[in-house]
């Protein structure tokens, strides 16, 4: 018979409180329709990116001869002392740190998952080895490491952005690499992984076929955290000076140059950074539904 | 228990050995006379002068070489000086060491602590009023880049100051400069400077703690020796306090060491903000000026203090948990 | 209902009558326990069987207050004669490890990993009992030696992970009679343990129900494990009481097939040479939307189309009560073999 949800019996006292089932059934509804939202208003503005220079009338690298204007109908976010248009520097900045952090996951992800993999299946010295460079990078401070590796960007100017987001990628593999190797653990000795062993299917092929797409869960959850991860990290790197480099444009050099005139021309300073803080909510609203739905007895605890 | 520490204290120290290695290695990414090669390279005779800069700063022996004699350097206590100013690198850090602590160990205590109270109290009213505002709150500090969240609340501060027609608020530095205070005034003028960077760095912390925090307890809660406790008849806040907690308090333990080097990261950036004097405003300088014995020097103090943190947390957790140590 | 089974004639220690227990899920109720009743005397010992989902657990765990808030219970637990579903908290846990106490299925995870069995024990002890903690550690050395755990004075301050599951177990059920309880609920205590110490934590069971006095109500899926103690056997299908009578008589002579399919499933010393094990066909219904008449009508060997219209009631049959249209059948199939 229908198994009773384990969570369910295994009362709790803070069930105690009320908390009727129409409030849990509302609160997950509410849960994912936020996680939609998230990813339209996401799509959306990495689209609209594309669009908002044919729709103003202005590029990024534009100067307009309105010189520290307000936001206006023709310039939305104002204009910074030189002139440039502030929305299409934010809009730029958006796609910068979208298209950054998407490689970065996928670096990420992928050496995180086949790491894991390898860790689990293989186990032994392999695991051991492995498990200690995770450890390590999971304690490293990695910003002050990405600073170091980022002084090559100020010399090589703008063409940055692949360098940034590679430098970040191969440090941002090791908390999913934990994961799918605990995971791989427990799924190793199921009957259909050791059926493709005994019919003799090669490590790399159970790797691949079997043990990746069963932990896909965890993998997709943490894609999207790492995506969070890296759109901060490549911010900070470049509101310090070591990311990405002028003319490209990132949000964090837009909040860096535009902090100082918080009080006199606000636009500069919190208008870009309240894109960044929406794009970076938007990922964790999205990270936190596909969770949810991709793990239903974590539903509970959210 | 000893057994424990004494494994602990040796895995530690083979993880130093290779901080510095790694802390070498990373700073031989960086080319400390950058800027002139291109100039010079673009003179007639440059090449030569490029070639007498590097022996100058040895960049011309082998790597290895190099790394032994750093590290038999710093046996003798020696960490070499700023290629920019010539100061002893030990003593650059020595100064810029305690100002950073301040901030630190503000932000870790309060984090920690409110932390582990919000997370306990979401947990045990999971989805009651509480639950849900601090919820609200924690998806948006955790959203906020350290360098922005401390960029408003210096704005802020300074908004506040102009209303209030009095300086509440310090937002630059980490104490007045030539302040003549007694003991007691010192503190009063640095604790006018913290409390905004501190708030930065706890505010982003604190959302993390407590989230987790909250599903450790809300694990805990469900788990079959609470069931035990409850069949036992141990009384509810006794459960919470005597059973749950002690176990819920396991993963924020580590979690605390795991997330010390971010909290790092977080610190330079927040003193680059309010222009601290401190371990960030070191690290910067010496990566603008290429002055490689400056960072050097910072990557290791840095990278021993996260791996005393995770001695601690690893030895807290072994006192904690009767399964860790003898495992 | 099952009242008339025994003949003793004091109060029981637990009377359980009409309990309807459901669940709400976001698909629907799950509907538990569907119109239970039962009773447990003295120095009785009551075996529960049922697969699991059968519902056998819910019922004990309404019994202790343990349900989640948002279980909805009706009917009426009695606890000599006080409704236990109506108790406040503060009664409730006065009640729970001092007049009733529970042994739970997995002493791997239900004892507390960063206390040492001593001190669990000895917190039972000192919550319902005044006492200092020196008599409270006294007390615990004393019931981890009378259920058999060797050097109990050096065991006493083991943490669970340096016990075998054996010795675990016998720690839980030394911490559940630590305040001599009337009655004492085992919810499938051996089901987590080796083959080869089942019989030896039944043992023990018996050993801590006789030094107590107390009544034992035993929760399981393997009607085998209590086969020597149990005295009386309710039989569990989907939430509901399938069969119920004295132990020598269900055993002897099911009269409900789902009985008989469960001791079909359990080997026996005194079948004929070459008899084959049968499992139950099929799975157990959705207890989400249970089927209109006999929840066992889809897996039954004597399933007739009355069967999957009409509920049956449970009746008397022979010397037990079955809830089966064809209980006399069965009951008489069983005589011929």
């Amino acid at each position: 018979m229908a198994d009773v949800p384990v969570g369910i019996l295994a009362g709790t006292p803070s069930q105690t409180e009320a908390r009727s089932q129409w409030q849990l059934v509302l609160r997950r509804f509410l849960a994912h329709r936020l996680a939609v939202a998230a990813g339209v208003v996401l799509v959306a503005a990495y689209l609209f990116s594309y669009l908002a220079e044919p729709l103003t009338g202005w590029g990024y690298k534009d100067l307009s001869p309105d010189l520290s204007q307000g936001p206006s109908g023709d310039h939305w976010f104002g204009t910074d002392t030189i002139g440039h248009d502030m929305f299409a520097q934010s809009m730029r900045g958006l796609r910068v740190s979208v298209h950054v952090s998407v490689v970065v996951a996928a670096i990420a992800t992928v050496m995180g998952s086949v790491l894991g993999a390898v860790q689990g299946w293989f186990r032994g010295r392999v695991d051991g080895a492995l498990g200690l460079l995770v450890d390590f990078l999971l304690i490293l401070p990695l910003l002050p490491v990405l600073m170091v590796l980022g002084t090559r960007t100020r010399a090589s100017g703008g063409s940055s952005l692949m360098f940034v987001a590679v430098i970040i990628g191969l440090f941002l593999w090791a908390p999913l690499a934990r994961v799918v190797r605990g995971e791989v653990f427990s799924i190793r000795e199921k009957e259909y992984i050791e059926a493709a062993e005994a019919l003799g299917a090669s490590n790399t092929r159970i790797i691949f076929r079997h043990l990746i797409p069963n932990v896909m869960s965890s993998i997709i959850v943490y894609a999207t955290l790492t995506v969070a991860t890296a759109i901060l990290l490549e911010t900070a790197l470049a509101f310090l000076g070591f990311g990405i480099q002028p003319p490209e444009v990132s949000l964090g050099s837009l909040v860096d140059e535009g902090r100082d005139a918080a009080r006199t021309r606000w636009w500069l300073f919190y208008l870009p950074g309240a894109v960044l803080v929406v794009l970076v909510l938007c990922v964790n609203f999205m990270g936190d539904g596909l969770r949810d739905a991709l793990d239903p007895r974590r539903e509970q605890r959210r | 228990m000893l057994g424990f520490a004494t494994r602990k204290l040796l895995i530690s120290i083979v993880v130093l050995f290779f901080a510095t290695l790694v802390a070498f290695l990373l700073v031989a990414t960086v080319d400390p006379i950058a800027e002139q090669r291109v100039f010079l390279l673009s003179q007639p005779g440059g090449a030569e002068q490029v070639q007498r800069l590097e022996a100058n700063l040895g960049l011309d022996k082998p790597l290895i070489e190099r790394y032994g004699s750093w590290l038999g350097d710093l046996f003798t206590g020696n960490m070499g000086a700023s290629t920019d100013n010539g100061r002893d690198v030990t003593t650059l850090l020595g100064e810029a060491i305690p100002v950073t602590m301040r901030l630190v160990i503000a932000a870790t205590v309060v984090s920690v602590i409110l932390g582990v109270a919000v997370g306990v109290v979401s947990a045990v009213r999971q989805y009651g009023a509480f639950d849900n505002i601090s919820t609200f709150f924690a998806f948006l500090f955790f959203a906020m880049p350290v360098f922005w969240l401390g960029a408003v609340l210096k704005d802020l501060g300074i908004r506040f100051n102009d209303w209030w027609g009095r300086r509440i608020f310090f937002t630059i530095g980490e104490q007045s400069p030539r302040l003549e205070a007694d003991f007691w005034g010192t503190w009063a003028d640095r604790a006018g400077h913290i409390i905004l960077p501190a708030l930065t760095l706890l505010l982003i912390q604190l959302a993390a703690t407590s989230r987790f925090q909250r599903s450790a307890m809300l694990d805990v809660l469900e788990s079959d020796y609470i069931r035990t406790a409850r069949a036992k008849g141990v009384p509810r806040r006794r459960i919470i306090t005597h059973h749950a907690l002690r176990n819920a308090l396991l993963p924020v333990v580590s979690f605390t060491g795991l997330t010390f080097g971010t909290l790092i990261g977080g610190t330079v950036v927040t003193e680059v903000v309010f222009n601290w004097k401190g371990m960030g405003r070191l690290f910067l300088e010496s990566l603008l000026n290429g002055d490689v014995a400056v960072t050097q020097g910072w990557l290791l103090a840095v990278g021993i203090s996260v791996i005393v943190v995770n001695l601690l947390t690893d030895l807290t957790y072994g006192l904690l948990d009767p399964r860790v140590r003898d495992g | 209902m099952t009242g008339q089974t025994s003949s003793r004639a004091e109060i029981p220690v637990l009377s359980v009558r009409d309990l309807e227990v459901a669940f709400p899920t976001p698909d629907g109720d799950v509907q538990a326990v569907r119109s239970v009743g039962w009773d447990v005397y003295e120095g009785e010992v009551l075996a529960i069987a049922g697969e699991s989902g059968s519902g056998k657990s819910v019922s004990v765990m309404a019994a202790m207050g343990l349900l989640p808030a948002t279980a909805q219970v009706s009917g009426s637990i009695a606890y000599r004669g006080r409704d236990v579903l109506a108790m406040s908290d503060k009664d409730l846990e006065r009640l729970r490890g001092s007049s009733i106490s529970m042994v739970f299925q997995d002493p791997m995870t239900s004892l507390n990993p960063v206390m040492a069995v001593g001190a669990q024990i000895a917190e039972g002890v000192r919550i319902h009992q005044r006492v200092n903690s020196r008599t409270a550690r006294s007390k615990a050395v004393e019931l981890l030696d009378l259920v058999g755990i060797p050097n109990p004075g050096q065991r006493v301050d083991s943490y669970p992970h340096e016990l075998s599951g054996g010795m675990r177990q016998r720690a839980m059920i030394a911490m559940a009679i630590a305040n001599d309880p009337d009655l004492l609920i085992a919810d499938e205590p051996t089901t987590a343990l080796d083959v080869t110490i089942q019989a030896q934590v039944i043992d023990v069971l018996e050993r801590a129900r006789e030094a107590t006095g107390s009544a034992l109500v035993i929760i399981t899926h393997d009607l085998g494990v209590v086969a020597r103690i149990a005295h009386r056997i309710l039989v569990m299908y989907a939430g509901r009481a399938a069969e119920t009578g004295m132990a020598d008589g269900v055993f002897e002579r099911p009269s409900h097939p789902y009985t008989a399919g469960l001791l079909g499933s359990i080997p026996r010393l005194d079948a004929p040479k070459g008899t084959r094990l049968i499992p139950i066909d099929g799975a157990p219904p959705s207890m989400l939307a249970p089927p209109p008449g006999c929840a066992f009508a889809p897996r039954c060997p004597r399933a007739t189309p009355l069967c999957s219209q009409e509920i049956p009631e449970l009746r008397p049959i022979g010397n037990q009560q079955s809830a089966c249209h064809h209980g006399e059948d069965q009951y008489n199939e069983d005589e011929d073999v």
